[in-house]
C-alpha cells in the first residue's frame, strides 16, 4: 500500500496499522521513506516505547525524559535515502541496547517475584507435574 | 605540643590505623548500607548540569554514592538512562536493579583503587582463557555449532585487532603472542576510565574479551553476544532440560547486565565524539 506523505510530498509506504501510534507525530512520518532500513530501527523504536509504559505505568511514557531523549534522536538520524550511515547504525545498536537492557531489568525483577525463596505446599508440588492430592475422608 | 598535627586522630582522640589500600591515615569508611529495600522518598527525577557534569536530583535531593560523594555522570544521555532508572521504581528503591547508577557507582568511587594499567591487564588476562578459544570435540553437534558461530568472531577479532588468537581443544591455554598483547594493550588504553569499567565489567559477564570488543564495537548485539557466551550452556540445556529458576533468571540478569554494559562505554564516549567534531 503506498500514499504520498502530506508533510515531504514523497510517496511513503504505510506501515501497518498497529503502528499507527509512532507516526502520530509527523517528524517520524518521514523516516519510513525507506522502508527496509527504518523497519527494524521502528520495531526497536516501538519495544523502546513498550517498555517505557513500565517505568511509570500511571503516566503517558511521553513525559519521560527518556522518551523525548529517544525521540530526539530519532529525528535527528533520519536520513531520506537508504544509504548506509553510521551514525544511524550506532543509534540503531544504542537502541538496540537500551531495548535489551530495559527487557533484562524486568524479565529480572519479573522472575526473581516469581521464584522468590518460598517453598511449595506438597499440593503446589504435586500439580507441577500434573497430579493431584487423593481426596482423604477428613477433607472438606 | 600539638600532636594532632603529627598523629591523624579520631575525634574521641584514638590514633587511626593505615589504610589498607591506600596506605594513607583515613577515618573509617562511611559506606552507606542498606540491608533492606529503601522506602521511595522522592517523586520527580531531574537533571541538573553544572561545571560540564550531569548531576541527578531526586526532588531536591541530589544523588550520592554510597560513599557520599556527589553522583556526577559525564554526558547527558547517560543521565537521562540513569534518571529513568531512578524514575522506575515503585514503592521500594531497589539498587540491584540499577545496572548503569551500579556501573557510574563503580566509576567514581574506584573502590578496588586500581590504576588503569592494572585494570587493563586485568582484562587481557581473560584472554588466554576466553570462552570463544575453548571448545569441545565430544558431541558432535556441539563442535558443529561452535565452530559455525564462534570461528567468525575469532576472525572478526584477529582481523581487527592485527591478533593471532587461534581456538584450542586441549586443556592448556593457549599462549597469547606478545604483538597481540601489545596491539590490544595499545588499544584498551586508548579507552578512558569509565569505559574501562564497562568494558571490564562486560568482560566479566560475557566471561570473553573477544565477545565483549565485539559487541563494544558493534559487531554483534548485546542479546547475541550473550547468545554466544551461553552457546555450550544452551546447548546442553536443549538436551537436558531447563530449570527456569536458574537458567531462566541468571539469563535475564545476564541480559540486563551486558547490555548495561555496553550501552555504559558507549554512552560515556559520546561526549568526547562530539567534541572533536565541534574542534574540527
Amino acid at each position: 500500500m503506498r500514499q504520498i506523505c502530506w508533510f515531504c510530498s514523497s510517496q511513503i509506504q504505510l506501515i501497518e496499522k498497529k503502528y499507527w501510534f509512532l507516526f502520530s507525530d509527523e517528524k517520524v512520518w518521514k523516516t519510513m521513506a525507506s522502508p527496509a532500513a527504518s523497519r527494524e530501527a521502528l520495531m526497536v523504536l516501538r519495544g523502546l516505547i513498550r517498555e517505557l509504559r513500565y517505568v511509570k505505568p500511571e503516566h503517558s511514557p511521553r513525559n519521560l525524559m527518556a522518551y523525548q531523549h529517544i525521540m530526539e534522536q530519532y529525528r535527528s538520524n533520519q536520513v531520506t535515502s537508504e544509504k548506509v550511515c553510521r551514525a544511524q547504525q550506532e543509534l540503531l545498536h544504542k537502541a538496540k541496547t537500551y531495548l535489551s537492557l530495559l527487557q533484562g531489568i524486568r524479565e529480572h525483577e519479573a522472575l526473581q517475584e516469581e521464584f522468590k525463596g518460598r517453598e511449595r505446599t506438597v499440593e503446589d508440588s504435586a500439580r507441577l507435574v500434573g497430579l493431584q492430592l487423593p481426596k482423604t475422608p477428613g477433607d472438606k | 605540643m600539638n600532636f594532632a598535627r603529627i598523629l591523624p586522630l579520631t575525634r574521641s582522640g584514638a590514633l587511626l590505623p593505615t589504610c589498607l589500600n591506600c596506605q594513607a591515615q583515613h577515618g573509617p569508611l562511611q559506606i552507606k548500607r542498606f540491608y533492606k529495600d529503601m522506602k521511595k522518598f522522592y517523586k520527580n527525577v531531574t537533571i541538573s548540569k553544572s561545571n560540564g557534569r550531569f548531576e541527578i536530583n531526586l526532588d531536591k535531593n541530589k544523588l550520592k554514592t554510597p560513599l557520599g560523594t556527589l553522583f556526577t555522570v559525564p554526558t547527558e544521555p547517560l543521565a537521562v538512562a540513569i534518571a529513568t532508572e531512578w524514575d522506575s521504581q515503585q514503592k521500594l528503591i531497589k539498587r540491584h536493579s540499577m545496572y548503569l547508577t551500579s556501573l557510574c557507582n563503580t566509576a567514581i568511587e574506584n573502590p578496588t583503587g586500581r590504576s588503569k594499567e592494572t585494570v587493563i591487564q586485568s582484562v587481557m588476562h581473560f584472554l588466554e582463557t576466553d570462552t570463544l578459544c575453548f571448545r569441545l570435540d565430544e558431541p558432535p553437534e556441539l563442535e558443529e555449532l561452535q565452530t559455525n558461530h564462534w570461528d567468525p568472531v575469532v576472525s572478526w577479532f584477529n582481523n581487527r585487532y592485527e591478533a593471532d588468537v587461534q581456538p584450542t581443544t586441549s586443556i592448556i591455554s593457549p599462549v597469547i603472542s606478545k604483538n597481540t598483547q601489545e596491539n590490544l594493550k595499545k588499544h584498551l588504553s586508548s579507552h578512558n576510565d569509565w569505559a574501562l569499567v564497562g568494558i571490564e565489567s562486560a568482560v566479566h559477564s560475557l566471561k570473553s574479551l573477544i565477545l565483549a570488543l565485539a559487541l563494544i564495537d558493534r559487531e554483534v548485539d548485546a542479546e547475541t553476544a550473550l547468545k554466544l557466551s551461553r552457546l555450550e550452556l544452551e546447548f546442553q540445556v536443549s538436551r537436558w532440560g531447563k530449570v527456569e529458576w536458574s537458567h531462566d533468571v541468571e539469563y535475564a540478569d545476564l541480559k540486563a547486565r551486558v547490555s548495561a554494559a555496553a550501552l555504559f562505554v558507549h554512552l560515556v564516549q559520546e561526549s568526547s565524539n562530539i567534541i572533536t567534531k565541534m574542534a574540527s
